[in-house]
């Protein structure tokens, strides 16, 4: 455990040099900027700005990161509080109460509990991180590809159970994500596939631009509804961000019990900072003595949902940064700028690539930190940017979209792929198929279908091999309990739906 | 129009075309000769049950259906996937920032129609040129040039 401290501790001096610290604001405040628009969050945000880390080294490219992201959570729940528009699933919960506050004239309060329950969620998470990452990834270590493969199976279909999706729809985004990581050349074979003659599908599609046209040109495709109303206008006159004596005795607690919530839930495939924060919302409600006072400006009820929704930012990046899995849509974009980046996130990473795991670990904490001190003191001047029409941010966010794919790829092919994709994302919403489902299995997708052929291998073609071991059997038993849990809910709640009515 | 209706049948099309494309996939030389189609072909079967089950499922609702939504999201949509073809379109003979001056011209036409037609113009100019130094000078990263002469 000495060891683990002492690599944590030198990720600090990775990541406090004065050239990071000034990219990690840079990050932040870009971040912040694209979390303020509607329908934009994290994901976006590090899908947009993946370019600008171009030319750097991995440890500042993985900083900068680190900044847009929390960067677009702060800001998410900036334009939550001030106008009740949330920027993504998770700021959802901070409108409960953050945006009557606002109106009852404590929006300075609103803005610094946030700031400082994000905060603090944040960094006990990150300690908790500090634990829990070596052991896990220890134990991932003694997966073969029969286990790895049950355990992405397990993923993928927990993900869509867990956000209780509608489990048709939710394997149909699995099916044709799985299906996209299957275009271009077979690894192993050398036979391409699904190609159709173009020469640069050879390499297969790449998920950035999947989830590039999903989350941000999509989105720019569903902003019509935003910009064809007339903007709201936030507050910008502000007295001292600061919070008041009772007012903190009011929230601590709350966030020291939201903090774990979010963290757990965070850590699951498929739950997030959406399900977490509005499970600490609901949980804060139930304590409280005066719940009627939830949702008309109660402190506590923005306090516990931002602890648990920064804290779940955190967890959720365990199974991605340990076994290589990412459990949410968000990770997911992390992971592909860590791919990008030319690291590998897995069993692994922590053993051999020590000093930038404990480095990112670290840029997370200096992020956390610099976006506070960022926000708090200059969110008179950050909130400016909401009152920047969203009719010019969209069309540069989209501009910036193709600008992005091509930096990636220099391929104009892929240029097309971003735009088929985005009419794909226009069509899922349509239909209310889940899009994170499908970004999921185009990531693990070319490692499960690898695993599911060489376990096969091992076993001379045997489907034996994937109940031979014991942890394969209990990914088993896991991934049917998460197909059969919504069906059995649902007959629950119908036998109590005609009971009532008897 | 009942889009979830509609995702059953696309689902069912899009399986067996896939499945299609697996079986005419070439035969190994390396390895298992079926290896590189198990996993395809598990897929392909999996998105055609599900289809068939969104089939089933709304298998009672009608095709069409009136959605109270504005029209002019749809066409909103069309407009920027049309502009957006172009633009890739451009990108090669014109370059960079010919076509990005012109395509941002063009979204700023359909966020804004008439309205504040100066600002459009100066935003447009500052991201364009502003991105160009930006990617070439540091992040060494070569957008399109003028190719059309």
């Amino acid at each position: 455990m000495a060891e683990t401290l002492g690599l944590f501790l030198d990720g600090f001096k990775v990541a406090l040099t004065l050239e990071n610290l000034l990219w990690v604001t840079a990050g932040g405040l870009l971040g912040t900027i694209i979390g303020m628009l509607p329908g934009l969050g994290p994901a976006t945000g590090v899908a947009v700005l993946i370019p600008m880390t171009f030319g750097m080294d991995p440890t500042a490219a993985l900083i900068t990161m680190c900044g847009v992201y929390y960067g677009a959570m702060f800001g998410g729940s900036r334009s939550s509080i001030l106008i009740n528009t949330p920027g993504d699933g998770a700021a959802v919960a901070a409108t409960f109460d953050g945006y009557p506050m606002a109106m009852n004239g404590r929006a300075e309060s609103a803005l610094a509990i946030s700031g400082i329950a994000s905060f603090i969620g944040g960094i006990l998470a990150t300690i908790a991180m500090v634990f829990v990452a070596t052991p896990v990834s220890k134990f991932a270590i003694k997966f073969g590809p029969a286990e790895y493969f049950m355990l992405m199976l397990f993923a993928l279909s927990a993900t869509v159970t867990m956000a209780k999706d509608n489990l048709i729809k939710g394997f149909m985004s699995i099916s044709l994500g799985l299906m996209i990581s299957t275009v271009g050349i077979d690894s192993l074979t050398g036979i391409k596939r699904f190609t159709f003659g173009i020469p640069e599908l050879g390499s297969g599609i790449d998920f950035l631009i999947v989830i590039i046209a999903i989350f941000a040109l999509g989105e720019v495709f569903k902003s019509y509804k935003h910009v064809s109303q007339p903007q709201k206008k936030a507050n910008k006159k502000f007295g001292k961000i600061w919070i008041t004596m009772q007012e903190w005795k009011d929230s601590w607690k709350p966030i020291l019990r939201s903090t774990p919530i979010g963290f757990f839930l965070g850590a699951l495939p498929g739950a997030g900072g959406t399900m977490a924060s509005l499970m600490s919302y609901n949980n804060e409600k139930q304590l409280s003595k005066d719940p009627d006072s939830f949702g008309k400006g109660n402190i506590v009820g923005l306090a516990a949902p931002e602890a648990a929704n920064n804290a779940a930012s955190v967890g959720a990046l365990i199974p991605m940064l340990t076994l290589g899995i990412p459990g949410s849509g968000t990770t997911a974009v992390m992971m592909g700028a860590l791919l990008m980046l030319g690291i590998q996130p897995g069993p692994l990473f922590f053993t051999q690539q020590a000093d930038l795991a404990w480095g990112l670990i670290a840029s997370m904490v200096v992020g956390n930190i610099i976006l506070i001190i960022i926000n708090i003191p200059l969110a008179g001047l950050l909130v400016k940017v909401l009152s920047v029409p969203q009719r010019v941010l969209y069309p540069i966010v989209l501009a910036l979209t193709f600008i992005g794919v091509y930096a990636i790829g220099t391929s104009y092919v892929d240029l097309y792929l971003l735009i088929i994709f985005g009419v794909v994302g226009i069509f899922f919403s349509k239909s209310g198929i889940p899009t994170p489902p499908l970004i999921l299995a185009i990531i693990v997708g070319s490692g499960m279908e690898k695993n599911f052929r060489s376990a096969l291998k091992i076993n001379d073609g045997s489907y034996d091999a994937f109940f031979s071991s014991t942890i394969c059997i209990v990914l088993f038993i896991l991934t049917i309990i998460t197909l059969l849990y919504p069906i059995v809910s649902m007959i629950l709640e119908k036998r109590k739906v005609a009971k009532n009515q008897a | 129009m009942n889009y979830s209706k509609l995702s059953g049948f696309v689902a069912v099309i899009f399986g067996v075309a896939y499945l299609g494309l697996t079986l005419q996939l070439k035969e190994a030389t390396l390895g298992n000769p079926m290896g590189h189609k198990l996993f395809p072909i598990g897929l392909a079967s999996l998105m055609i049950i599900l289809g068939i089950m969104q089939i089933i499922k709304t298998r009672k609702e009608k095709f069409i259906i009136n959605t109270d939504k504005d029209p002019r999201q749809t066409f909103f949509v069309i407009k920027i996937v049309v502009i957006s073809v172009l633009y890739v379109m451009l990108l090669k003979p014109l370059g960079y920032v010919v076509a990005t001056i012109i395509f941002l011209q063009l979204i700023f036409f359909v966020f804004n129609g008439f309205n504040k037609i100066v600002r459009n113009v100066i935003v447009t100019l500052v991201f364009t040129i502003g991105i160009y130094y930006v990617f070439n000078n540091l992040l060494g990263v070569h957008l399109p040039e003028f190719n059309l002469f």
